[in-house]
């Protein structure tokens, strides 16, 4: 039993860093903009068939399928911005939900479009699991959790050590307050896509790596996405990480006692649970 | 094309354009009627058509059943039960903001689904659940045509309750806190419990849509209750139609229907069957760009909501 | 010929106008003061002067420049730096990021810029690493006062700057507006502590029910006896 928990929550780990690159984009839009950006699972799917598409036509090894998906996402994001959503959020900021939810099905009919319904993969090759006693350890799974580690730093130093990382804290703190010191509300706002597409495609191009890629894909995360950054307090980056981590692990240590189909039920009852009892989300702080 | 499959054709398209409207109507007074998005619109739908299913059909190995209760009784199980749904819903995010009820929704829809997909004892998971009756078949009712005019009296008799309770003390009272709810709220009105009556009323409807739906296609399986069909689309045809509004209700589950029912005669004249899945996609994606372009060009719909009269007969509260 | 000219604003957020036809003006290295009772639309007039609230009639003019339609993110560029009354500084971010955040959209060096506050309010170098949303009342309002003096303004509005401080500190906080009028800055504020702050204002307007009825210099306002009755509490 014990040998199943350790792997279990290995597992978990990863999941869990996975999740956490999700969540926190979630965060910075919902900080910035104020709404639950539901496309972003389908975002996270589109970063992981760009890389696809890209490793395809290059050829070259698997982790480049990131740096090429993170553009690619980026791009999409800022243009979804564009066309979209900032016209509504110009005039009717409510309905940004249900646009955000078309936008989720366009971006998922045009995966398949373009790649097809079935299941694909990122071609890795043979890879021999290390194993400690009964316990096995897929080197990817270090790749994408290290990888994780890497890409939530970078984030944390550009929140905290550049001007726009500081100007986009500074919004998603106090908006009006922002707009009254002369900070320039599209230009961070741009950003945000920047980075909310990034991490959502990082994310993604991980999940396909550990798993497989499927047009579903995003959508089937989606609900573990956003409980992930509700436990975390939503609108908090750095909540998202203990948010996701917690959703992560509770989600693979619970197929010890639950079926592995019922995994996104686990996460939606913990959220539900975090929303009932601590709206403000798990992870102390002034917000 | 034979004129006996044109028609047969024409049938079809209606009772689907009458169950998909009764599905607007439902979703028109959670989210037209007091701003509640319900984004899991699929979760009631099936959980309506599987409650009938299993109310009506017969003993069988593959799934639960053999309650071979009459249409009516499976009729009023799926409304029923659609409607606890609802308010169990309700209750968990009575006091939530928008954005949380719509992960709440999104959240049970999903785990209907989930449940639905495995729980084999219960539905025959992806295999489906078939055998379910046409009712009135005694006097001869159960054609297709005798749907029809079955889903037609359910159009009617929905619109009128709908109409009748937008015009209604209480409907009025809902539209105030829609649009104003601090203000609704400081006249001593328990938003909370308005909220929760509009959604489970709107939940209990969306369950006769599933219910309507299960005997007529005779065949349930998870596949059809996806958010696409189950819930998109639903949305979709509310926006196009006119939200707020019942009458936009009905004509954007027409005018969408149509759209989608034409893109699929075009798409399976001209494209290769081997690439269906991919026509398919892209009928998907229309509608979804026809959403986007609503949205940002005529958001309220085709047909604007119009303010019901303060008196029956009598003068317009002006906007 | 003034810094700041307003003259004749009506305006208002929907419904009716806040603002009934108010007036006032005020010059370079002057502190100008508003008082008056509660919804007569005090802080209403700096609202609508900094672009927060619409104005439907009238106009104003700073530094020559008819301002109707700046954009409130477009004041600073302008000079015109605005402090409101609550929820003025971003807790989440240390002391100096909010210094920071005051010069966001200025070239220039950042770090001149932080040692001139610091020199104005020395107690804010120290504590520059500590979250602005724990620090105490006092210290907030310096960290917001801070901000807007990044840009170097010519005008700086302040809403109830001593809203909530202690004597000690209500003291302080005038005599550091003291302070910034001499560097040349003017000074626009709306104040309840309406004697201390004509004690040490230029010039100042008593507002009521959206209008500027009394306007004189802050000495001879102390001195008239119907208004300390009214507006002064005898």
């Amino acid at each position: 039993m014990l040998i199943d928990v350790i792997q279990l929550t290995i597992y978990g780990i990863v999941l869990g860093s996975i999740l956490t690159l999700g969540a926190i984009g979630i965060s910075l839009i919902f900080g910035i903009l104020r709404f639950a950006h539901f496309a972003h699972g389908d975002l996270m799917a589109l970063g992981a068939y760009i890389g696809l598409g890209f490793l395809t036509v290059s050829g070259w090894p698997v982790w480049f399928a990131l740096p090429a998906g993170m553009m690619g996402a980026a791009a999409v994001a800022i243009v979804l911005d564009q066309a979209v959503y900032r016209r509504i959020r110009r005039t009717q900021p409510v309905i940004l939900l249900i646009s955000s939810f078309g936008i989720a099905l366009i971006l998922r009919s045009a995966i398949q479009i373009f790649w097809g319904p079935s299941v694909q993969n990122y071609s890795t090759g043979i890879q021999l699991p290390w194993r400690l006693g009964d316990i096995v350890i897929n080197p990817d799974h270090v790749w994408i959790v290290l990888a994780s580690v890497v890409l939530v730093i970078a984030m944390h130093l550009f929140l905290t050590r550049t001007r726009m990382g500081k100007a986009l804290r500074a919004m998603s703190d106090n908006m009006d307050l922002a707009l009254v010191s002369g900070i320039p509300a599209e230009r961070v706002i741009m950003w945000t896509w920047v980075m909310g597409g990034c991490l959502a495609a990082a994310a993604g191009v991980m999940l396909g790596m550990d798993t497989r890629l499927h047009p579903m894909m995003g959508w089937n995360v989606l609900l573990p996405l956003f409980a992930a950054a509700i436990v975390g307090g939503i609108g908090r980056p750095y909540g998202a990480i203990a948010g996701g981590m917690l959703i992560g692990l509770a989600m693979e240590l619970s197929t010890l006692v639950i079926e592995p189909s019922y995994k996104p039920a686990v996460a939606f009852a913990i959220m539900v649970l975090a929303l009932v009892i601590r709206p403000q989300g798990i992870v102390r702080g002034a917000h | 094309m034979e004129i006996a499959g044109l028609v047969s054709y024409g049938v079809s398209f209606l009772i689907f354009v009458g169950i998909y409207g009764i599905l607007a109507l439902g979703l028109n007074m959670q989210w037209g009627f007091t701003g509640q998005f319900n984004i899991g619109v699929a979760g009631f739908f099936a959980v309506g058509a599987y409650s009938s299913a299993i109310l009506t059909t017969a003993v069988s190995p593959n799934h639960l059943g053999g309650f071979g209760q009459h249409f009516l009784v499976g009729v009023a199980g799926a409304v029923i039960i659609a409607g606890l749904l609802g308010l169990l819903i309700g209750l968990i995010t009575a006091r939530l903001r928008t954005d949380y009820l719509a992960i709440a929704t999104i959240g049970i829809a999903e785990i209907l689904r989930l449940i639905v997909t495995n729980e084999d004892w219960l539905t025959n998971g992806v295999r489906g659940m078939a055998g379910i009756d046409r009712p009135f078949s005694i006097i001869g009712m159960d054609s297709a045509a005798g749907f029809l005019v079955l889903v037609c009296l359910a159009v009617v008799l929905v619109f009128f309750l709908v109409e009748r309770a937008r015009c209604s003390p209480w409907g009025r009272v809902l539209r105030a806190i829609r649009d104003n709810e601090t203000a609704a709220a400081a006249v001593g009105k328990n938003v909370a419990r308005f909220r929760l009556e509009a959604f489970v009323a709107g939940s209990a409807i969306m369950g006769l849509g599933g219910a309507l739906y299960a005997h007529y296609y005779g065949f349930l399986s998870p596949e059809a209750f996806m958010p696409v069909y189950g819930t998109f689309l639903v949305w979709v045809m509310l926006i196009v139609g006119g939200s707020g509004n019942n009458r936009g209700a009905l004509l954007g589950a027409l005018v969408v229907w149509l759209i989608w029912s034409g893109t699929d005669f075009v798409t399976s004249a001209f494209v290769p069957d081997g690439l269906a899945t991919q026509a398919g996609a892209l009928r998907v994606l229309l509608i979804g760009v026809l959403l986007q372009v609503i949205l940002l060009t005529r958001p309220q719909g085709i047909l604007p909501e119009k303010a019901p009269p303060l008196t029956p007969g009598g003068g317009r509260r002006p906007r | 010929m003034n810094l700041l000219q307003a003259t004749d604003l009506f305006g208002g957020y929907g419904g009716g106008d806040i603002l009934q036809g108010a007036c006032l003006h005020l010059d370079k290295e002057e502190i100008v003061v508003i008082i008056g009772p509660n919804g007569a639309g005090k802080s209403s007039m700096m609202k609508a002067i900094f672009g927060l609230m619409p104005i439907r009639r009238g106009e104003v003019i700073f530094n020559d420049e008819n301002i109707n339609r700046v954009r409130p993110e477009d004041m600073v560029q302008r000079g015109i730096a605005y402090v409101p009354q609550e929820r003025n500084v971003f807790s989440t971010l240390t002391v100096q990021e909010n210094l920071e955040m005051g010069a966001y959209q200025l070239s220039g060096s950042l770090n001149e810029r932080l040692e001139r506050i610091y020199e104005i309010f020395p107690k804010l170098k120290d504590r520059r690493r500590q979250q602005a949303g724990l620090m105490s009342g006092g210290e907030r309002q310096m960290v917001a006062i801070g901000r807007a003096l990044m840009i170097d303004p010519l005008l700086l509005m302040l809403d109830e700057p001593t809203a909530g401080l202690s004597p000690l500190l209500i003291s302080e906080t005038f005599d550091r507006i003291r302070g910034i009028r001499d560097l040349g800055i003017g000074v626009l504020m709306v104040e309840q502590n309406a004697r201390q702050a004509l004690t040490m204002a230029d010039r100042g307007y008593v507002m009521t029910t959206g209008m500027t009825r009394f306007h004189d210099t802050g000495a001879k306002l102390l001195a008239n006896r119907e208004i300390a009755e009214m507006f002064l509490g005898g």
